[in-house]
């Protein structure tokens, strides 16, 4: 680390990209899929229908909950939206007298998963869905959750670092701005690559590490909070205020009509959705309805809370407007999760991300290609130069591998059994680690074309398996107009065939010849 | 609709730009530009992202919209820059081509926004 500051940011670049960059290739394949989390956790869950209106929804949950759970002291609604095909429930029962009433989320028997169309119980298979892609995205796995956070942090913060540094190190942005020559030697071609995917899109890349930093800001820097407030719990208690406890009175009084209530919310945020719905002593004559809006609703990523009389109907009070601080930080989480955005624009989301993946990709293989003509016998690499090779060829093609083999792992698990959710996520670690070690045991073009294929083909089969094991299949998908798992099925066979096409790719691949001449003005760092 | 037209004022803006510049005319347009066309190609490619962004803003408003914008003209830089690679010339017609049906498909928006309104 000498020399001129282009090269110092340039060594910062290299090897601020290389340590954290196999974590970064996972963290940003697994974002990109979480644009689709619903989806994903659709078809996870083919035992579930297809989407409702949440007024229908409604009405089916408070059905349910009614029979089930007249006398409860709280219930909480989370409604579907256009992209769910389910309402969750959970509950909490009224606290025998004397005992202290338990906080936090219901256990299971409180809770159930509804039908949006009909408002019956369904009982998809043990799943995560797409929550686990979401969660391992900036929480990791087999971490306790904070660690894994401050991990996901970590690796975003040096994801910043390698932006700037590379900004500074990228000598021609504008005059390079359009270059991308494949035919050049391999060097040229995978630099022209990496800057491509990472200047063209930027603007992305920069507002996806910073927001996603935001998203766990009060974590990495909680000095502010703590020099204003005593204790975190005044803090959150502020910043996200509860509706005082209220006993029941005893005086039994029917519950206002939910989908009327649900219509006053929507009409009182010009044409918003609602999200969640909490009901506080249901059947009685202290009932209380909040409901909280659709995080999607606004490019800020919180809708915010009205509170009705559970009797009447009536709209008692809106929870206040945030104010410019807490606002920004809301449109920052907004902007990082994209639920606002339409379809058209989650797919331009999705699209800016898979570039992403793909500069990550190729700043780790640049590493290896930059070096690999330098080396002393190109034949017999040293060992750092061998194990970054396998873990590049590992990870780039391990990670789709594995996040297909979850998919697998979903339609083969035997239904009944036990610790089935856990199985599918050890199936995506399993795959991730079986591609490390069959890169390790074979020689470098090998193992580059053998496990991108294995991986091209375990993304690609995925719609075969899931026809042969599940009535969810392309055909029937198609005849019921069910076109976001039409779209996940052809999405799943495009990716399978970008994979096959770089195992192609990497099969036709020479390495280089050794450059006669160093052109020292062309040499840009990786 | 309004939304293809932003992409294709997009594709068209950042052509007539990546045009603008030495390094690519020969390959795309198969001659060296003069300066003139050069400032008015670069001109012309701003004009293009600007109305790229005035679509996306009709279509979306401004908050939805900006974001929207921001991603779609990084799609169309990507795909110009993939076509360029390989097909530098069909790079150019197909800039020609979406600068061609851009305006219809914004005419035929308009109209069909005005006969539903």
């Amino acid at each position: 680390m000498k020399g001129s500051f282009r090269q110092s940011m340039a060594w910062l670049h290299t090897w601020s990209g290389l340590v954290f960059g196999w974590v970064l290739f996972a963290m940003f394949m697994t974002g990109t899929a979480s644009y689709f989390r619903p989806e994903i956790t659709r078809w996870m869950e083919p035992e579930t229908g297809r989407p409702a209106s949440y007024a229908q929804a409604a009405q089916g949950a408070v059905a349910y909950l009614t029979k089930t759970a007249p006398d409860a002291k709280s219930w909480s609604i989370t409604l579907p939206d256009e992209r769910q095909a389910t309402a969750r429930l959970f509950w909490r029962p009224a606290p025998t007298p004397g005992e202290e009433a338990p906080r936090g989320r219901g256990r299971s028997e409180n809770r159930a998963i509804l039908d949006a169309a009909t408002g019956q119980p369904v009982s998809p298979r043990d799943t995560r869905g797409g929550e686990f892609f979401y969660r391992v995205h900036f929480q990791m796995h087999y971490l306790p959750v904070l660690q894994g956070r401050w991990v996901a942090g970590l690796c975003a913060m040096f994801m910043l670092v390698a932006i700037a540094s590379g900004v500074v190190t990228h000598k021609r942005i504008f005059k390079d701005f359009f270059t991308f020559r494949p035919r050049k030697a391999a060097q040229r071609s995978w630099l022209d690559a990496h800057n491509l995917t990472a200047v063209l899109a930027l603007p992305f890349h920069l507002m996806i590490t910073y927001t996603g930093l935001v998203t766990l800001m009060g974590l990495y820097m909680p000095w502010g909070v703590a020099a204003n407030y005593k204790a975190p719990e005044t803090y959150f208690e502020a910043m996200f205020p509860r509706a005082e406890e209220v006993e029941r009175s005893g005086v039994a009084a029917p519950l206002a009509d939910l989908p009327k209530v649900l219509a006053t919310a929507s009409a009182h945020w010009g044409g918003g959705r609602p999200w969640i719905v909490n009901v506080s002593n249901p059947g009685d004559a202290s009932a209380v309805i909040e409901v909280t809006r659709h995080s999607g609703d606004q490019l800020a990523y919180s809708g915010g809370t009205l509170t009705f009389n559970g009797v009447t109907g009536q709209l008692m009070t809106a929870s206040p407007q945030p104010g410019p601080a807490v606002l920004t930080n809301r449109v920052m989480y907004g902007l990082h999760m994209g639920r606002f955005a339409d379809p058209i624009l989650r797919w331009v989301y999705f699209l800016c991300s898979l570039a992403g993946c793909a500069m990550v990709a190729t700043g780790l293989v640049l590493w290896t290609v930059k070096r690999r003509s330098q080396l002393p016998d190109p034949e017999r690499p040293h060992f750092g130069f061998r194990l970054v090779e396998r873990l590049n060829i590992g990870t780039i093609a391990g990670v789709p591998a594995g996040m297909a083999a979850m998919l697998w792992a979903n339609r083969l698990l035997p239904v009944g059994m036990a610790g089935r959710a856990e199985w599918e996520v050890h199936a995506f670690f399993i795959a991730w680690g079986a591609m490390i070690a069959w890169a390790c045991a074979r020689p470098t073009r090998r193992a580059w074309v053998e496990t991108l294929s294995a991986s091209a083909f375990l993304v690609a089969a995925l719609p075969l398996v899931s026809a042969a094991t599940t009535s969810r299949n392309l055909v029937s998908h198609l005849m019921t107009s069910d076109w976001a798992m039409v779209a996940f099925d052809l999405t799943l066979l495009a990716l399978g065939g970008a994979l096959a096409f770089c195992a192609l790719k990497a099969g036709a691949y020479r390495t280089a010849p050794k450059p006669r001449r160093r052109n020292r003005t062309e040499e840009a760092p990786a | 609709m309004i939304l293809t037209a932003a992409f294709l004022l997009a594709y068209a803006g950042f052509a007539a730009l990546c045009v603008s510049m030495t390094k690519h005319q020969v390959e795309t347009v198969g001659r060296r530009l003069d300066v003139r066309e050069q400032s008015l190609a670069k001109a012309g490619g701003a004009a293009g992202l600007a109305a790229a962004f005035a679509c996306a803003v009709v279509a979306e408003g401004w908050r939805f919209g900006s974001v929207l914008w921001s991603g779609v003209i990084m799609l169309a830089a990507l795909a110009l820059a993939l076509l360029l690679a390989y097909r530098p010339r069909t790079a150019a017609r197909a800039a020609a081509v979406s600068a061609y049906f851009a305006p219809l498909l914004i005419a035929a928006w308009a109209l069909v926004t005005f006969i539903r309104a």
